[in-house]
């Protein structure tokens, strides 16, 4: 038992040593970046914050970073598709939290088009497979549905609104009482001010008891209220954290697309999606022209 | 046994689902035996067999197609026609197509459930 334990903190310490070093190391690359930077590049410094946005805003663009997965030529191809879909139907900015409102054409009920209201609660994918994952509760029945973004049968994507959460992906509303997923499926269009930055909804859930569909003190989410469980549940969760992989630079290198590709990427299709955003404002401010009601 | 969820307002789901003995799987009508959208089960509820169809799912589905938080039966009778008049959840269009294919002449007539139900996701 002595034995065990001497070896752990012995391997403790030079993992909190190795982390040291990398983060000493991180440190000396990331300023002698940012020097590189400053002095090479000063004057498109705005162009760069853009593609760096850009990031958050299509991340679908983006190829799966698995090794066994990447093919220039098809994510060149896919990208292409994925902006000639664009230029078809306005995709719009949204964000894991948003109320999406989308209409699609139904194949077993051709006489009308389909349009569903929902929290998005997932976003996955990348390239021509990203998709988004809607919930709503119908008639006190929780429903949920996914969507293919580049789907040809969806016809139209509304932000009904536009809003960020505390969570990358908000799963546990599935185990969280009916009230917070509830949403009216006539809700109108909430005013979003162009080039505003998108609100974050600090609202924390709480979570209905256990039993649920998975072990949610496990998942170190922020947007839900303390979950009020015994102290083994926390300890275990404690026991199979795993706080050290952020320092685990060959982990995060694997896990991410490196910023200069992304840049590349993004620098490729840049001017295709100014012109489409700028089609797309066009179209927005004949549509928000509302005639007076009152006449002065 | 998967415990299901009646959604039809018939007097025998409606006193099974309030005390709390909700009606399990004893059999699924096809070849894999695993239930999916709109295959026809066996059904024991209250201490008798009914037939059912099974209408939501909690289990995974494709693009487009709904996903319940239960998993929801409309019981039929003998003949086939539905022992409820109205369906009081959302019912997935797809069932359209499922249930029309499944219905053949002289056969039990499955589309008579999409007459009773309310809204369509």
């Amino acid at each position: 038992m002595i034995n065990i334990i001497s070896k752990y903190s012995l391997s403790l310490s030079t993992l909190t040593r190795t982390t040291n070093a990398s983060k000493l190391l991180t440190n000396r690359t990331k300023t002698t970046a940012a020097s590189n930077i400053v002095k090479k590049h000063k004057q498109d410094d705005n162009s760069k914050n853009a593609l760096a946005e850009y990031r958050l805003i299509y991340p679908e663009f983006l190829p799966d970073p698995r090794i066994d997965f990447r093919n220039s030529v098809r994510e060149k191809l896919e990208r292409m598709d994925m902006i000639s879909r664009r230029s078809q139907i306005d995709i719009p900015e949204f964000y894991v939290g948003c109320i999406l409102a989308v209409t699609t054409s139904d194949k077993h009920n051709p006489a009308k088009n389909h349009r569903f209201v929902g929290i998005c609660i997932q976003r996955s994918g990348c390239g021509l497979r990203a998709n988004f994952l809607l919930r709503n509760v119908i008639d006190n029945q929780g429903v949920e549905v996914l969507y293919e973004m580049y789907d040809p049968t969806i016809i139209r994507i509304e932000v009904l609104r536009l809003e960020k959460r505390l969570d990358d992906e908000l799963l546990y509303l599935r185990d969280a009482p009916q009230e917070y997923s509830t949403f009216d499926p006539n809700m109108e269009i909430e005013p979003h001010m162009e080039g505003a930055p998108v609100p974050i909804n600090t609202i924390k859930v709480k979570l209905k008891p256990r039993p649920w569909l998975e072990r949610w003190e496990r998942k170190n989410l922020k947007g839900v209220e303390d979950l009020g469980l015994p102290e083994r549940f926390y300890k275990r969760a404690g026991e199979l954290a795993t706080p050290w992989e952020k320092y685990d630079l060959m982990k995060q290198y694997m896990k991410t697309v490196p910023e200069e590709e992304q840049n590349q990427i993004f620098a490729e299709i840049q001017s295709e999606l100014q012109n489409i955003e700028i089609t797309r404002k066009k179209l927005k401010r004949k549509r928000t022209f509302l005639k007076p009601s009152k006449l002065a | 046994m998967s415990k299901l969820r009646v959604v039809d307002n018939s007097e025998l789901g409606k006193r099974a689902m309030a005390e709390g003995k909700p009606p399990k799987v004893i059999h699924v009508y096809n070849k894999t035996g695993i239930g999916k959208m709109g295959d026809t089960v066996l059904v024991a509820v209250k201490g008798e067999k009914k037939k059912g169809v099974l209408v939501g799912l909690k289990q995974n589905q494709k693009s487009k197609i709904p996903k319940f938080d239960s998993n929801n039966v409309v019981l039929l009778d003998e003949t086939g026609t539905p022992l409820g008049t109205r369906i009081h959840v959302p019912i997935p269009t797809v069932l359209r197509t499922i249930l029309k294919q499944k219905t053949y002449t002289k056969g039990v007539d499955y589309t008579k459930i999409l007459s009773i139900a309310s809204t369509f996701v």
